[in-house]
């Protein structure tokens, strides 16, 4: 075939791949998903419950807080009147809360009054209970003697009205023990001047809270509704002097992190491209290698995108961070043709290709097959972001070799290998050619010995929580929040589940009796010096009873009333029992859907999940828990109930997926090496691969030695190391000893590399901060040892 | 040793009746007055006596009379001993709420430390019989009227609160000798104090009040 042919078939296959590849991605809804939730590994014992989960989670991390303070109430007050006047009917909010209705305490008293008889705390149920065992009438003289103190006590806030109705006061009982006595109730708010207020170093703090519409995305923007919020705080400060302002809340968590990582993004990309742009520049004198490289990488992403979105139907932010490694490599590969091209002696473009084909060929295959190796993993963002990178880097490949050798070469001077810029890469190569080869081996020996004790530290663990650092002003506000609030809601919970909501609510009972022994016990304890596992727990059963517990609640009472404590109470009380109600053959029962007051709706709609997948769900919190309190504990022998330890399962997960991930690129690299011992046999084979193998060493080593662990992100970034850092070993094996063009290539993409992912280090986010590092430490000692590979 | 005063009791108060008091709001000049008057709650380290209490409770158009033994502590807060018809014993402390059923042994402890409606109940209760001005005057509207008695009327500034006390009126002349709260439905709880003490402190007890002071010392334990 004649070389305008050759070129015109090359340039139809690059474009039928590209057209046909960002085709099937244009035929998919776009989708990017930014909530870190969706990525998050499911561990194994969790997957059933992982999307009532999910459901859960979304509901509270929408919700937040805003405390307006001041050491005067009224100041607060008013500050708080005017926020709540910005956004009451802002779209963007599901709702806004700050006035609490006065009449709240009075529904509340209504509607234990109307359940009196189906409703009751567990002191009055036990009661009944004994009441209902043959012979234990102390039990029921208990519950009248209860009735007794409150008419006759001192100090009652009884609502004695009910008497004739309810003359056992069961109304007013179940009142005090769901609301007075409630852990609810454990916080310093109280209600001052219509709002809920509570002091703190006498500063008065008026509570103004909102959940977020679920339209609205937690990652920041211009005019992202936080940002207004920010804006209207701003105002209320300057025109209120002395006004603290204290944020809590997962979205102000997600909204300030987004904001820092795009600011940070902008600036780290910033400076990386213009460092580039100015090497690249510096090496070739002409645009046209920058203008190439730039539209190869741009190609390379579309098609990367393309085929993500068509294989996964969506894309995480994620993979863009990680999926940088195809610009990295895109340039890698841009670079060996145009040096070639710029400074080399090749005749065409096509003799310039078959001169990097091999070197190429090579690289391309043992990065790809780490990242294959990758999709084995079983964590749907890993697979992603090999996907991602398995994409971009063939179709850069496929640039380079099917349409970068139609550029016409520099002609005259332009092209002239003198201006090749090889005096620093001859300087280093005059470096390495100073070792004797005894000289080598005794050094390589020493470095890898230095090594051992830095491996045996290395701690592999991901900690999420220590990847996120929040700032000061955060840290202080959730502390206040937590002060003042004193639920202490534990990040460990429950998730029961059933296939009806009445068996939903009986799992739940059986969990909640469970929790009552370990309750009991603490109680009994009271005096010990040593802190109950338990503070107490909240969940719907508590406040809506399977309807089996009510009917059971309605027997007892029902008895009750049929027992001579009736009587003697009447006589006590001094009514007639003509003029008392007659207790009703049939109560009205509790559902999940009665109508409940909006005090105990808000506390139920955070708990009740609901329908799932044709099953039903509901979170159970433990409050005031010990640190030796084990949700899997109580979960324990329960099938229906699921201990969710969500941040130790993650973590749990992500280090085993860590093992999982490194494993697999150790496979792949055995593989590599079968291939390179085929094609350069055993002892030059190992030559190449000795380099980034001993980088991965070299990276754990330094994490061994700094005592940082050895997390997923670390993980990720010797994953990049091996399938970067093999090519610049194989571009030195294929350009010969003394070969100064591939030496300035190598070093212009280790260059490129380290500035691209070595000022990730600098980044306060720290998952990229200890990806940026890793890739760093890899690609420098890959650089450093890649000469050695030559002929 | 005991420090028995004679007992002052004023069959009909010459400030006049409780719904008067609301007529007159405390002012910058009235003050003092009311000071002084209330000085009489805090005069005394340990106040004991016996009490009647009488709740009305409107819709029913009944009444419910209980009689007992109360005690002041400056210190340990305030107890009361209701004895007929139904004994139980109630003392209201700075840090807790202990309802004790002395005929089975068993207390019932709410904590006021952690739980806000609590430490506003006992805030309040030691307010208003230990005359605590200050406290007083942060929750309520104050009005008063003084002559040779005093009567001190309360409206909670809270309208939350409004609902289960309406309005209280201190009432007496050298002792407290009747407290009337009323709730928003109109019912009403009367206190008829007599037969003031005062005492050092709790070991000094003696005479009819010593069997209270043992079980003051032992609800405190």
């Amino acid at each position: 075939m004649r070389p305008a042919s050759k070129k015109l078939v090359s340039v139809i296959i690059w474009a039928a791949i590209h057209v046909a590849l960002i085709s099937l991605g244009l035929l998919q809804p776009w989708k990017v998903e930014s909530d870190l939730y969706s990525v998050l590994p499911d561990s194994s014992e969790f997957k059933n419950v992982s999307e009532a989960e999910k459901a859960l989670s979304a509901r509270s991390m929408r919700n937040f807080t805003v405390l307006v303070g001041h050491r005067d109430f009224a100041v607060a007050k008013s500050a708080a009147e005017a926020l709540e006047a910005s956004f009451a009917l802002d779209s963007a909010f599901a709702e806004t809360r700050l006035y609490v209705d006065d009449s709240a305490m009075q529904r509340m008293s209504d509607f234990f009054f109307e359940y009196c008889n189906v409703l009751q705390g567990k002191p009055v149920r036990d009661l009944l209970k004994a009441g209902l065992k043959a012979g234990d009438s102390s039990a029921f003289s208990a519950i009248a003697d209860m009735a007794r103190q409150k008419v006759y006590g001192a100090f009652t806030i009884a609502d004695l009205s009910h008497l004739e109705d309810d003359p056992f006061l069961l109304g007013a009982e179940s009142f005090d023990y769901f609301t007075l006595h409630s852990q609810l109730m454990g916080g310093r708010f109280t209600l001052r001047d219509g709002v809920l207020a509570a002091e703190d170093s006498s500063v008065s703090y008026v509570m103004w809270s909102a959940a977020l519409s679920p339209t609205v995305s937690t990652m920041a923007s211009d005019g992202h509704v936080l940002a207004r919020l920010d804006r209207v705080l701003d105002s209320l400060r300057l025109t209120h002097e002395g006004l603290r302002i204290e944020k809590s809340g997962v979205p102000f968590h997600s909204y300030e992190s987004s904001r820092n990582a795009q600011s940070e993004v902008a600036w780290i990309s910033g400076v990386s491209i213009v460092l580039i742009l100015l090497l690249l520049l510096w090496a070739f004198r002409t645009p046209v290698p920058i203008v190439c490289t730039l539209v190869a990488i741009g190609v390379a992403i579309c098609a990367a995108l393309s085929g993500t979105w068509a294989l996964f139907g969506s894309i995480h932010v994620f993979t863009f961070v990680f999926g940088t490694s195809v610009i990295g490599v895109s340039i890698d590969y841009a670079i060996h043709f145009f040096t070639d091209w710029k400074h080399g002696t090749s005749e065409s473009g096509l003799e310039i290709r078959r001169h990097i084909f091999k070197g190429l060929l090579l690289g391309f295959m043992t990065t790809e097959l780490s990242y294959i190796a990758l999709t084995f993993a079983d964590f749907p963002l890993l697979r992603q972001m090999a996907v991602f990178s398995i994409v971009g880097l063939a179709s850069s490949f496929a640039t380079i070799l099917l349409l970068f050798p139609n550029l016409p070469l520099p002609q005259g001077d332009a092209r002239a290998k003198s201006m090749a810029p090889t005096r620093i890469p001859a300087f280093i190569l005059d470096i390495y050619d100073h070792f004797a080869p005894r000289t080598v081996v005794v050094a390589g020996i020493v470095l890898l010995l230095a090594l051992v004790p830095g491996v045996l530290k290395l701690n592999i663990h991901t900690d999420m929580r220590a990847l996120y650092a929040m700032s000061e002003n955060l840290k202080r506000s959730e502390a206040l929040n937590a002060r003042l609030n004193n639920l202490g809601i534990s990040a460990n919970y429950f998730i029961v589940e059933g296939s009806s909501e009445q068996e939903l609510l009986q799992n739940e009972e059986s969990l909640v009796r469970r929790l009552d022994s370990a309750l009991d016990m603490a109680h009994d304890s009271v005096s010990s010096s040593v802190k109950p596992v338990l503070g107490g727990y909240l969940a719907t059963s508590v406040y809506i009873p399977s309807l089996k517990v009510q009917e059971e609640t309605f027997e007892g009472i029902r008895r009750l009333y049929a027992s001579p404590v009736f009587g003697e109470l009447l006589r006590d009380l001094n009514l007639s029992p003509d003029s008392v109600r007659v207790l009703e053959a049939s109560p009205r029962y509790l559902t999940p859907q009665s109508e409940i007051p909006a005090s105990f709706r808000s506390i139920l709609s955070m708990l009740w999940i609901g329908e799932v997948n044709g099953k039903f769900y509901s979170a159970v919190f433990p409050l005031h828990v010990a640190a030796n309190f084990e949700v899997s504990q109580f979960a324990e022998a329960l099938p229906f109930v699921y201990a969710v330890n969500k941040m130790d399962n993650v973590n749990a997960t992500l280090t085993d997926l860590s093992r999982v991930a490194l494993l697999l690129v150790a496979l792949a690299y055995l593989v590599v090496f079968v291939v390179l011992v085929l094609v350069y046999g055993f002892v030059q084979a190992l030559k190449v691969i000795r380099a980034p193998v001993i980088s991965c060493f070299f990276i754990a080593a330094v994490f061994g030695y700094c005592g940082i662990p050895f997390n997923f992100f670390a993980i990720v970034g010797v994953i990049l190391t091996l399938g970067i850092g093999i090519d610049y070993a194989l571009f030195f094996k294929e350009g010969g000893s003394r070969n100064l063009k591939t030496a300035l290539a190598v070093m212009l993409s280790a260059m490129t590399t380290l500035i691209s992912f070595g000022s990730l280090s600098f980044s306060s986010f720290v998952p990229v901060a200890t990806f940026g590092f890793s890739v760093l430490l890899g690609i420098l000692c890959c650089f450093a040892l890649s000469p050695f590979s030559r002929r | 040793m005991a420090v028995a005063l004679p007992t002052l009791w004023g069959s009909a108060l010459a400030a006049g009746s409780a719904s008067d008091v609301f007529k007159k709001p405390l002012t910058e000049a009235s003050k003092p007055a009311l000071q002084q008057s209330l000085s009489v709650l805090t005069a005394s380290p340990l106040t004991m006596g016996d009490f009647k209490q009488t709740r009305t409770i409107k819709k029913m158009n009944r009444e419910f009379v209980s009689t007992g033994s109360f005690a002041i502590d400056r210190e340990a807060g305030i107890v009361w001993d209701t004895k007929k018809p139904f004994p139980s014993f109630l003392w209201v402390g700075d840090n807790s709420i202990v309802q004790w059923d002395v005929a089975r042994d068993s207390k019932k402890t709410m904590s006021a430390k952690d739980n806000p409606v609590f430490a506003e109940f006992s805030g309040t209760i030691q307010s208003v019989f230990s005359g605590k001005f200050d406290e007083l005057a942060r929750n309520f509207d104050i009005f008063f009227v003084a002559g040779d008695s005093f009567s001190v009327g309360l409206v909670p500034k809270e309208k939350a609160v409004a609902r289960v006390i309406a309005s209280i009126v201190l009432s007496g002349r050298t002792e407290l000798e009747k407290v009337t709260i009323v709730d928003g439905e109109g019912n009403q709880v009367v206190y008829d104090f007599s037969a003031q003490a005062h005492f050092k402190d709790l070991d000094s007890v003696e005479g009819a009040f010593k069997d209270l002071a043992l079980k003051f010392k032992k609800v405190k334990k």
